[in-house]
């Protein structure tokens, strides 16, 4: 027991001495107040994103609106902050189920091999031959405009890339020592998986499941801008720069509040996936 | 050589049928039913089960898939519900646009992103190295409608140098195709310019640190020489492989700027159709999209092979 336990640490890259820098905490920051505003928008002072309220068309920034209102009207900032919870939930939501199917696939397809992993390679390698963008448009044309579908579409795009990626770490980690060693001691094929192998293959995971995050969320907008996404009145980021687009002539600076919001959100993401990715020394590639 | 060829065209036999099967699926098991739309609202029922009866859609799905291989071998698509204008003609005219779209923006990103990426391997970590790898991850942060919008902003009505949308075509202006285009493609090709950079960058430091390269050195060789000779060859490898792969992710870019600039591609015509309704062009526009997609990263896997004998070998032993 006691040499199973300590196999387990030697895999780890030891990430002494090492700092995440302030770049990635200012990330964080951004993330955390994008992810509050997202979840508490309801109790904020801010007036309802859909209703025009009244309020005098193509305002500048002003205390009751401090980003100003679009041509109906509509309060700028609150758009904004109602529009991240679509982007929030599809870019979680599409990355929790390409973790949970992907994932778990992928540590049962490169601890097992054999004819099982030969079989769920050949299926991710059939799911890669879509480009990620077709196949979303594809399913939610054909399924329908609702937040639900566009999650399990994008999980869809997600999980053959998680799995690859699991799939090439758990078969390195399942050569190593160490779990030679388990097995030698007569630890059960689960035990090695889940006590042996996923904890070495969560630190390369962690980092790249912020990018995978920020790419869910990009293509999230790409789909919303080109409208096949949820639809009107829901605010979305897509929508609000497709919207500031169409009225560019009369109002010059709308589209640069949801562009903001989008550009540092993804830019975080990736930031903050890079800074985890040097922090564990997990070598760069891409998927 | 000949062999590796063989053996992975003959690869592509399956994988367009499966591919074709997933696209022809698309239609029939999905909830939103194209008899329903193309019937209309004031549908009866008998006049719904004769649609679907001339559409085919009562027999053995297995039959309809034959079907439908049988009409896509013969080029036929199907036609458009509201206009009876045959979905390949209509993708025919299509191609030209996203074909110019695309090679202009890619051959772009190379011709940026593949000095810079030298300069920066040849010195990682010194301060040229350092900004470009900040600078590029903003790049690569940056969706395209967010720059487009910019570009338009700026270019197009406060300054009036190109126009903010419209297309004309090569072969009717190709001066004025040209202005039309300029926007669009840097667009799209700055976004490729960060992925690129990045590819090629990690790439060559990697190789850069191989002995034949110290071995170069030692022989007192120009380091143009070093870097173009030795350097370069095995670096292109991966990003032949990965820049193919990559434009799976990008395709997504020129939906973006298609559908920003309205240019008459294949994006922009999916669009529209997916928002008029029209099924059977939604369904032609994904398979031929997928299939290219499917070619290419054949073609990447062979020209790969062509430049790294070792490939070669294995592919040829496998």
């Amino acid at each position: 027991m006691m040499l199973i336990r300590r196999g387990r640490g030697s895999g780890v890259a030891a990430p002494s001495g090492k700092k995440l820098g302030w770049s990635f905490w200012l990330c964080i920051g951004w993330l955390t107040v994008v992810i509050l505003g997202a979840i508490f928008a309801n109790l904020l002072p801010l007036p309802d994103p859909t209703a025009a309220l009244g309020a005098p068309q193509n305002l500048g920034p002003s205390i009751h609106h401090l980003l100003g209102t679009d041509k109906i009207g509509q309060d700028v900032l609150s758009q904004i902050v109602f529009g991240s919870r679509v982007s929030l939930a599809v870019g979680f939501g599409a990355t929790a189920i390409g973790l949970v199917i992907g994932g778990g696939l992928g540590l049962v397809s490169g601890f097992v091999g054999g004819w099982i992993d030969a079989f769920l390679n050949s299926v991710s390698l059939i799911f890669l031959s879509f480009p990620g963008i077709i196949l979303a448009i594809a399913l939610v044309t054909f399924a329908g405009h609702k937040l639900g579908v566009i999650v399990v579409a994008l999980g869809i795009v997600a999980t053959p890339l998680v799995f690859r990626l699991v799939r090439t770490s758990a078969q390195s980690f399942a050569q190593r020592e160490f779990v030679a060693a388990a097995r030698a001691l007569g630890a059960s094929g689960i035990r090695i998986v889940f006590r042996e192998i996923l904890p070495n293959v969560a630190t390369t995971l962690v980092a790249y499941l912020f990018m995978a995050v920020g790419i869910m969320i990009f293509v999230e907008a790409a789909l919303s801008f080109i409208g096949v996404s949820v639809p009107p009145p829901t605010p979305t980021w897509g929508v609000s720069i497709d919207q500031a687009v169409s009225d560019l002539q009369s109002n010059s600076i709308l589209w640069i509040w949801p562009s903001l919001a989008l550009f540092f959100t993804i830019l975080s993401l990736n930031v903050a996936g890079d800074a985890i990715r040097k922090f564990f020394g997990v070598k760069e590639s891409f998927l | 050589m000949k062999r590796f060829v063989l053996t992975r065209l003959a690869a592509l036999v399956p994988i367009s049928l499966i591919v074709s099967f997933f696209t022809f699926l698309l239609t029939h098991l999905l909830p939103g039913n194209p008899v329903d739309v193309i019937c209309g609202t004031g549908c009866t029922a008998a006049g719904h089960a004769q649609l679907a009866h001339q559409m085919g859609l009562d027999r053995p799905i297995l039959t309809q898939y034959w079907l439908y291989l049988d009409h896509v071998a013969h080029g036929n698509l199907g036609k458009s519900y509201l206009d009876g204008e045959t979905v390949a003609h209509a993708l025919g005219q299509q191609v030209p646009a996203t074909l110019e779209l695309v090679l202009a923006s890619q051959i772009l990103a190379v011709l940026v992103a593949l000095p810079l990426a030298i300069f920066s391997a040849l010195r990682p970590g010194a301060r040229f190295d350092r900004v470009s790898a900040q600078v590029s991850y903003g790049f690569f942060s940056l969706p395209a409608m967010v720059l487009g919008v910019f570009l338009v902003e700026v270019f197009a009505i406060k300054i009036h140098g190109f126009p903010a949308t419209g297309y004309t075509a090569l072969t009717a202006n190709p001066i004025q195709n040209l202005h039309d285009m300029v926007l669009p493609v840097i667009t799209f090709g700055v976004g490729s310019v960060a992925i690129y950079y990045r590819i090629l960058r990690s790439d060559l430091v990697a190789t850069f640190q191989e002995d034949y390269i110290t071995m170069a050195r030692a022989k007192g060789l120009p380091t143009r020489y070093i870097v173009l000779r030795h350097g370069l060859r095995p670096s292109l490898l991966n990003f032949v492989t990965l820049a193919a792969q990559s434009i799976g992710f990008q395709l997504s870019g020129a939906f973006i700027i298609e559908f920003l600039f309205q240019i008459p591609g294949l994006a922009y015509g999916m669009i529209n159709a997916i928002g008029s309704s029209d099924y059977l062009r939604v369904q032609g526009t994904v398979l031929v999209i997928t299939i290219s997609f499917v070619v290419l990263n054949l073609a990447a896997d062979v020209l790969n092979a062509f430049l790294d004998p070792r490939i070669r070998r294995q592919g040829a032993a496998a």
